[in-house]
């Protein structure tokens, strides 16, 4: 999947909706864009070109309620509009349902971010010690009544 | 591995290097016969094996790490049962496919490792509670006490944690396990309370993972990718780490990997001559025979079906050991039931393998319920399965909501669930559909059918007894969905060679001999008439040991 920079702009932005910074990183700041890019690429070929056109959507409807790309509409406007996508409202054309478009994009920004780092959208692993899951290996405890 | 037998005559060959395959080749390489074992995924290593959290046994996103390839081998299946006979071309890692790894030791190289003994009524269901209308529910041909030595075996052999101890609602055995339970979690000390506040029985669950150093291999690590994946330590037991050893050491055992069994051959007699396979290697396929005494199919449910489907002749124009069309019916697995619960405090301690404490309260005994199931708290999930299949519905999935629930609830859930006694019928089945080819240009497995509504019954009511015991452990927040209707056969795949005593009712005796074909075997999960409300694999192990012992007793003969 090739994308312009515009459209990488719209897929840095709505993956930093779907999961936003706090005091932990947002989604295209662990690696979010290369993750999509080259899962469109590889196992979800056949969805990017699909993908490539719903950016495109998103960004006509982020300039039919704002006259500006997706990425600079505020955070209250894109989590609206995503909203309203989700619920089937649309103003700008789509080739594919927009809530299907969307929908993926947020199963596939949450697998990057919460996969394995090697899949590339979870660099060193920070959302898993976010969560609590950290690899923790050679340390064990033994059974009841076992000892060394 | 790829071993190029320099002779095409055995005394057995073994279709599938599973825990089927496996003991079946060890005990026959014990005896001094010469064996060749055909497995059509590859010997896979640790590192092969990998990590991906995307691409496992457990969640297999965009593929999977125990084979079969996704491409090449699809199946055509009914994916919804309420619309039966649309069907659709699905692949390994899709949803509804059914898959079983594909890979030298079989299902059991990247399972979860719980290793059950069914109980007394598991082997009698029709005699205790009758048969259910539109059910195939039967008793097994051989009761508890004929299998409780060769689950000791099999216990033993492979190697088996636990402590039968503090099991109430067990069947009756000679022996305790041959390794401690591994060490209680903090989710089990936490749903032991609450089980006690009710009055249930728990224990730890049984596990065929070392928690002790045994058979020459070390002691468990307790790392976070137990289900699903490969064992770091080589401390999760199945047959590639015991017995196809063994059968190798003996020099008597070949073993092909990559070797797709075509059709299993018979002569003019219907007698069993050998067996027809394809080998891909470097790109290109070629086409090989073997003969020998016997032949033994352990390839899994659905494929063992498969093949004896794709071995028709003229004389069995239906298939082997079809002659009365029970081949392929009776499919069953397990229908799961479980609820999740979130607790005030953190109940994680990251000890793998993660599930560790069981109940059999509700396995049998229950009022209006046909059989019942076990319950336990589940591996250790991946964040991204997390993610994927533990938010309560009115939980958004995006947003700061969702990245908030991530971290909140990843170390306070538990989930409880367990598999139930599915109720067997007949329109559960495999059959084969020759208008879908695999790569080979073999006619690929068809699926269709749904679970008895019996099955949905007790379903919902093992959702409620998980619920019960969540709240009584302190869960301040419970969540979850009843199973719905859907075709059961998956990683616990059964019942499509089912066993008896009547040719036309079943297609193998009692002790795998396929009826009409003394020669011809089947020793895996397709004999089994019902599949229990517990993990089938060590009742897989324990008929190999039966059966495979017969089979030794009397190859000479056949």
């Amino acid at each position: 999947m090739e994308l312009n920079a515009s459209q990488q702009r719209t897929l840095c932005a709505l993956a930093d909706r779907i999961i936003p910074a706090d005091e932990f990183p947002s989604a295209s700041e662990l690696g979010a864009l290369s993750f999509a890019t080259d899962l469109f690429s590889t196992d979800l070929a056949s969805a990017g070109g699909a993908v490539v056109a719903g950016l495109d959507s998103l960004h006509g409807e982020a300039h039919a309620i704002g006259g500006t790309e997706f990425a600079e509409l505020t955070q209250e406007q894109q989590d609206a509009l995503i909203q309203d996508l989700l619920q089937g409202n649309t103003r700008a054309e789509w080739k594919t349902s927009a809530a299907t478009f969307l929908r993926l994009m947020i199963a596939v920004v949450n697998e990057g971010y919460y996969a394995d780092p090697d899949n590339g959208g979870n660099a060193e692993g920070v959302s898993w010690k976010m969560v609590g899951f950290e690899v923790r290996e050679g340390m064990r405890l033994l059974p009841e009544g076992v000892t060394v | 591995m790829s071993i190029t037998p320099n002779h095409n005559h055995f005394d057995a060959i073994i279709v599938g290097s599973g825990p089927g395959g496996g003991i079946t080749a060890g005990l026959l390489c014990d005896a001094g016969f010469r064996v060749l074992v055909l497995e059509r995924g590859q010997d896979r290593t640790y590192d092969e094996i990998g990590r991906d959290h995307l691409r496992n046994q457990r969640i297999s996103q965009y593929g999977h790490n125990g084979g079969p390839d996704i491409e090449g081998n699809p199946r055509v299946v009914e994916l919804d049962p309420r619309k039966p006979g649309e069907m659709s071309v699905v692949k390994p890692h899709q949803g509804g496919y059914s898959n079983n790894a594909a890979i030298y030791g079989g299902g059991a190289r990247v399972y979860g490792a719980q290793a059950w003994r069914f109980m007394e009524q598991d082997f009698r269901m029709a005699s205790t509670y009758g048969v259910p209308e539109g059910s195939s529910l039967a008793d097994w041909p051989l009761s508890y006490q004929e299998l409780e030595p060769f689950y000791e075996k099999a216990e033993c052999e492979i190697g088996v944690c636990g402590s039968a101890a503090t099991n109430t609602n067990r069947a009756w055995r000679k022996s305790e396990y041959p390794m401690p339970a591994l060490p209680a979690t903090k989710a089990h000390k936490t749903l032991k309370r609450g089980a006690e506040a009710l009055g249930w029985n728990t224990f730890p669950t049984p596990l065929a993972i070392n928690s002790v150093e045994y058979g020459g291999r070390a002691a468990c690590v307790q790392c976070q990718h137990c289900v699903g994946f490969a064992c770091p330590s080589d401390s999760k037991n199945g047959v590639h780490n015991t017995l196809l050893p063994r059968a190798i050491a003996t020099e008597l055992c070949t073993v092909i990997t990559g070797a797709m069994c075509e059709t299993v051959d018979t002569d003019g007699r219907g007698r069993v001559t050998g067996v027809s396979y394809l080998v891909e290697s470097g790109g290109s396929v070629t086409r090989h025979r073997a003969t020998a005494r016997a032949v033994v199919v352990s390839a899994g449910a659905i494929e063992t079906a498969r093949l004896m489907f794709n071995s028709h002749t003229d004389v069995h124009p239906n298939g082997l050991g079809n002659h009365s069309g029970v081949l392929g019916r009776h499919l069953q697995g397990h229908v799961y039931s479980g609820a999740l619960g979130l607790f005030e405090e953190p109940v994680w301690d990251s000890i793998g393998p993660g599930v560790s404490i069981s109940t059999s309260q509700f396995n049998h005994g229950n009022a209006g319920i046909v059989g019942g199931g076990m319950l336990s708290d589940e591996f250790i999930k991946t964040p991204v399965i997390f993610w994927h299949r533990c938010f309560p519905a009115d939980v958004p999935r995006w947003g700061l909501a969702a990245k908030e629930w991530m971290r909140h609830a990843y170390t306070r859930t538990i989930h409880v669930i367990g598999p139930i006694q599915d109720i067997p019928n007949p329109e559960c089945r495999v059959q084969i559909d020759r208008g879908v080819r695999d790569k080979f240009g073999i006619p690929v497995a068809r699926l269709s059918g749904a679970v008895h509504s019996e099955s949905l019954r007790t379903g919902e009511f093992m959702f409620e007894n998980a619920r019960t015991w969540l709240r009584a452990s302190g869960a301040v927040r419970i969540w979850g969905d009843k199973p719905g209707l859907h075709l059961s056969a998956g990683q616990h795949q059964a019942g499509t060679c089912r066993m008896g005593t009547d040719p036309a009712t079943s297609v193998t005796d009692p002790f795998g001999r396929v009826h009409g074909h003394d020669n011809l075997r089947v020793i895996d999960a397709s004999t089994h008439v019902t599949n229990g409300g517990f993990n089938p694999v060590l009742t897989v192990m324990a008929l190999a040991f039966r059966n495979a012992s017969a089979l030794a007793a009397e190859l000479n003969q056949l």
